[in-house]
């Protein structure tokens, strides 16, 4: 699987790329919503995981794009905060659906939710 | 002939008619050995006698005057024998009648023959006769008036002072000052006057003068002098000066202008009339109390100041003066220039001349208009205190209540009648009564207490919360004779204030709640994924390793984080000693997502080593509304400034401490909205606001007796928010000089509070 993994913390998303390597994933750790757009552009990943809420754009508008760009892409969100639960209603009343999971996540519910 | 002219005259006046008339001039020759005599021609007219007539001695020498007979034999004899004669006498002519003659003769040397001359000397002696009698008259003038008269020369000699002038002197004979210097006379302070004045008369001029002597016997008298120039003998001028002592009138007059000072000074109008009622006299209070100038009065009908319908009253009036009477305190109504009426109280008393004849009468008026209108205002006074819903009391200075309106019994429960006269601390609960020693140490210094909130007792035993306001009371003279107490319930308000601040305090640890998890969950994440990969790895040590410095470093974050937030809402009660830059810094941290997130950049000017005494949770809490309103102010990113600078108060510059200043380049607040940012519930951001921040914000700051400021700009060039707040060093104890709502709100507060 190709997978984009968002998130403005480094350690966060340089983990769990190294994680999804370790089961076989090709993963690439970006940290701003617009990069994972642009890399999704050239890497047409097949999941993009990201954090919901970041400096620019946050994980919602990210996601929204690139579901945009590729319909058939799978978002995973996760966030440290209940905060995010605004942004999710607001984009529930656009059409868009969404799942997110809290941090932290346990790394093999998360390779489990990706073989799903 | 002219060897026979006296070489001398005894005389002016007798050698200028000499001269002028020779036909007064006679000659003689005496042959002393045969005893005859030769007259000349003019001679025997002289004699009105005869060359022929044989008797012409003998008639000669019975026309000398009789008193002078003697004196001629003598001197005729006298002169025989020395050669030498010279005298004068008086003859009796047949036709001019008595003559003033004037002998004159010398003997040769061998003797043998004496010539002489005989001058009428008549007409110069007659002049001399009456200047001598002039001056004797002068003289008799002098020494006869009841004033000083004295000759000064031009160096302040004194040349003559009659006897009333030594007796005013105090000079036992003249010899005491004659000839000596006058200005040892003068009053030291005067010398320079008088010598100024003297050498004025002395250039001729004439003048007066008033000055001060003070006598031989150190009698000081007030003297003034009238002084003309006078033509000495010798051709010099000299002072001639007639001085009086006005001592008596100068006393006098200084009594009638101390008088009329008192008069024209006197708070009470005082003005005089005649009996026919004009207005003879006009003090500057009466102009005051009336609207006239005394010039535009005097010499009206005192009819002016009477309004028409009293006009009744002056005859009577006047008719009491007449008899002697005197009017006091009469109460009546006059009119100002104006028109306006006032209330005054008249004393009336007549005015009696040199003979006790009343002349007119003098008037006291004493506006009581004011005092009518105090006495009016009292009442209105007393009416509003007793309809005030304010509880309204008052004690002497020994804590004794004195009056109790009906709010005061509505919120005490005891009728005024059961409570007056009973001791302050009847409605005081046991444990503070030793504020009422402190209250009234205050009163008796005069001082106001402003809003004290604290704790009374209810007749029936309950506690009231109050604010109280107590104002010293004053008598006439200022001295503090009590206290008026204005006490207002509130302990309703206070219980509304305390949802309030607990609202607050609530939404407040939601927010932080929303923060502090981000905070906590993020590392978390970070760590779970760690030890995931630790696992995973578990045979390569070095990758391990490095695994586990990292979750270690990211769960300190936790751990720091923790603290930080465990701490945030430990409300300490008692004041510790903080590190202001420190304390931001900490906070910072909890932000520091929401600035990434927001790209907000943070510039920090800390003078980092300023220290205060104060309630950590509370300042964290101060602080940290002012950052997140800072941030929720700029939605698009920005600059947060925060300084922390050393400054005093910028109401009383001794107060010394830390200012802190939060600014920030959001939008800034609208004009409109500046002056509401401090009141309870006003927000501009209801999606994410309770409008309590600032309020909270607001007390904290005062109730560590700091201030707090806000600056704001909106526009295009340049705009943005400043919140300045200005901390003193120390943490003041509670009283009620300084802030006493904060305090008893505190510990009110504290008690029972979730220990968020």
């Amino acid at each position: 699987m190709k997978i984009i993994v968002v998130d403005d913390e480094p350690i966060i998303a340089d983990t769990l790329v190294n994680i999804l390597e370790g089961e076989g994933h090709d993963a690439l750790a970006v940290s701003h919503g617009e990069s994972a757009i642009r890399w999704a552009k050239m890497v047409l990943p097949d999941a993009v995981i990201s954090d919901v809420i970041m400096p620019g754009m946050d994980g919602i508008e990210t996601a929204k794009a690139i579901m945009q760009l590729l319909p058939n892409c799978r978002i995973i969100l996760f966030s440290g905060q209940t905060a995010g639960i605004d942004l999710l209603a607001k984009a529930r009343a656009e059409g868009y659906l969404f799942e997110v999971l809290p941090k932290p996540i346990n790394p093999e519910k998360l390779l489990e939710k990706l073989k799903n | 002939m002219s060897g026979f002219l006296p070489s001398s005259t005894p005389d002016g006046a007798a050698a200028e008619e000499r001269a002028i008339n020779p036909k007064l001039v006679g000659t003689w020759e005496w042959d002393p050995v045969h005893e005859v005599s030769q007259l000349s021609p003019e001679l025997y007219r002289m004699f009105g006698t005869n060359a022929d007539d044989p008797g012409h001695v003998q008639k000669w020498a019975e026309r000398v005057y009789p008193a002078d007979r003697e004196k001629v034999q003598h001197c005729m004899k006298e002169g025989a024998q020395t050669g030498n004669m010279d005298f004068e006498y008086r003859y009796q002519h047949p036709e001019t009648g008595l003559r003033w003659l004037y002998c004159k003769g010398a003997m040769l040397r061998d003797g043998s023959r004496m010539y002489g001359v005989v001058i009428d000397i008549t007409s110069a002696k007659l002049t001399e006769e009456e200047s001598r009698r002039s001056e004797e008259r002068y003289r008799a003038i002098v020494e006869t008036t009841p004033e000083c008269v004295k000759v000064v020369d031009h160096n302040g000699t004194l040349l003559h002072m009659n006897s009333v002038g030594l007796s005013m002197v105090g000079a036992e004979s003249s010899d005491a000052v004659i000839g000596k210097n006058i200005c040892n006379l003068i009053a030291p302070e005067d010398r320079e006057r008088f010598r100024a004045f003297n050498e004025k008369i002395c250039q001729g001029e004439k003048g007066s003068l008033e000055f001060d002597i003070v006598g031989i016997q150190g009698e000081r008298r007030h003297m003034e002098s009238h002084a003309a120039p006078l033509r000495n003998a010798d051709g010099g001028v000299v002072q001639l000066a007639v001085t009086r002592d006005i001592t008596q009138r100068a006393e006098g007059e200084k009594a009638q202008r101390r008088l009329a000072a008192i008069i024209e000074s006197s708070e009470d109008a005082i003005a005089s009339k005649d009996l026919n009622g004009i207005i003879t006299s006009w003090n500057k209070s009466a102009e005051r109390l009336f609207g006239y100038k005394a010039e535009e009065i005097i010499g009206q009908p005192v009819t002016l100041i009477i309004p028409p319908e009293l006009h009744g009253d002056e005859p009577k009036i006047l008719g009491k003066i007449r008899a002697g009477e005197r009017i006091e305190h009469f109460q009546t109504v006059r009119v100002r220039k104006d028109g306006q009426l006032i209330n005054v109280s008249l004393t009336i008393s007549p005015i009696k001349d040199d003979k006790g004849k009343i002349v007119g009468a003098a008037k006291i008026a004493r506006d009581i208009t004011r005092q009518k209108k105090l006495e009016e205002a009292a009442l209105r006074l007393a009416a509003i205190v007793e309809s005030s819903d304010d509880a309204i009391a008052s004690k002497d200075l020994n804590g004794f209540i004195t009056s109790w309106n009906r709010s005061a019994e509505k919120l005490f429960g005891y009728t005024a009648e059961e409570i007056v006269g009973k001791h302050i601390t009847t409605i005081i609960p046991p444990e503070l009564h030793h504020d009422e020693d402190m209250i009234l140490s205050k009163i008796r210094r005069g001082e106001k207490i402003d809003h004290f909130e604290t704790i009374r007792l209810h007749k029936n035993g309950e506690r009231i919360e109050v604010s109280l306001t107590i104002s010293p009371v004053k008598d006439e003279d200022g001295h503090v004779i009590g206290a008026a107490k204005i006490v207002r319930n509130i302990t309703e308000a206070n219980k509304i204030e305390r949802a309030l601040r607990t609202t607050e305090k609530l939404a407040a640890a939601g927010r932080m709640a929303a923060t502090v998890a981000h905070e906590i969950n993020n590392p978390l994440e970070a760590v779970t994924n760690l030890v995931y990969l630790a696992k995973r790895d578990l045979s390569n040590t070095e990758r391990v390793t490095g695994y586990l410095e990292l979750a270690s470093r990211e769960l300190d974050r936790v751990a720091h984080i923790t603290r930080q937030t465990l701490g945030f809402y430990r409300d300490t009660s008692s004041p510790v000693t903080l590190n202001v830059a420190q304390t931001l810094d900490d906070l910072l941290l909890l932000y520091e997502k929401r600035f990434e997130s927001r790209r907000i950049k943070v510039m920090k000017q800390y003078d980092k080593d300023l220290g205060i005494t104060a309630l950590a949770g509370e300042i964290r809490q101060a602080f940290s509304n002012l950052i997140s309103n800072a941030i929720d102010a700029m939605p698009d990113g920005g600059t947060l400034v925060l300084r922390v600078t050393k400054s005093h108060d910028w109401s009383n510059l001794h107060v010394h401490g830390v200012r802190i200043t939060v600014l920030d380049t959001g939008s800034g607040i609208e004009p409109r909205h500046r002056k509401n940012v401090f009141q309870p519930f006003f927000t501009t951001k209801s999606d994410v606001g309770t409008g309590l921040g600032l309020w909270i914000t607001r007390g904290i700051v005062e109730k560590h007796h700091g201030s707090i400021r806000m600056k704001s700009r909106t526009g295009q060039n340049g705009h943005g928010t400043a919140f300045s707040i200005f901390l003193p060093t120390e943490y003041a104890a509670n009283s009620p000089d300084a802030s006493p709502a904060q305090g008893k709100r505190n510990s009110l507060i504290s008690a029972g509070e979730p220990a968020w």
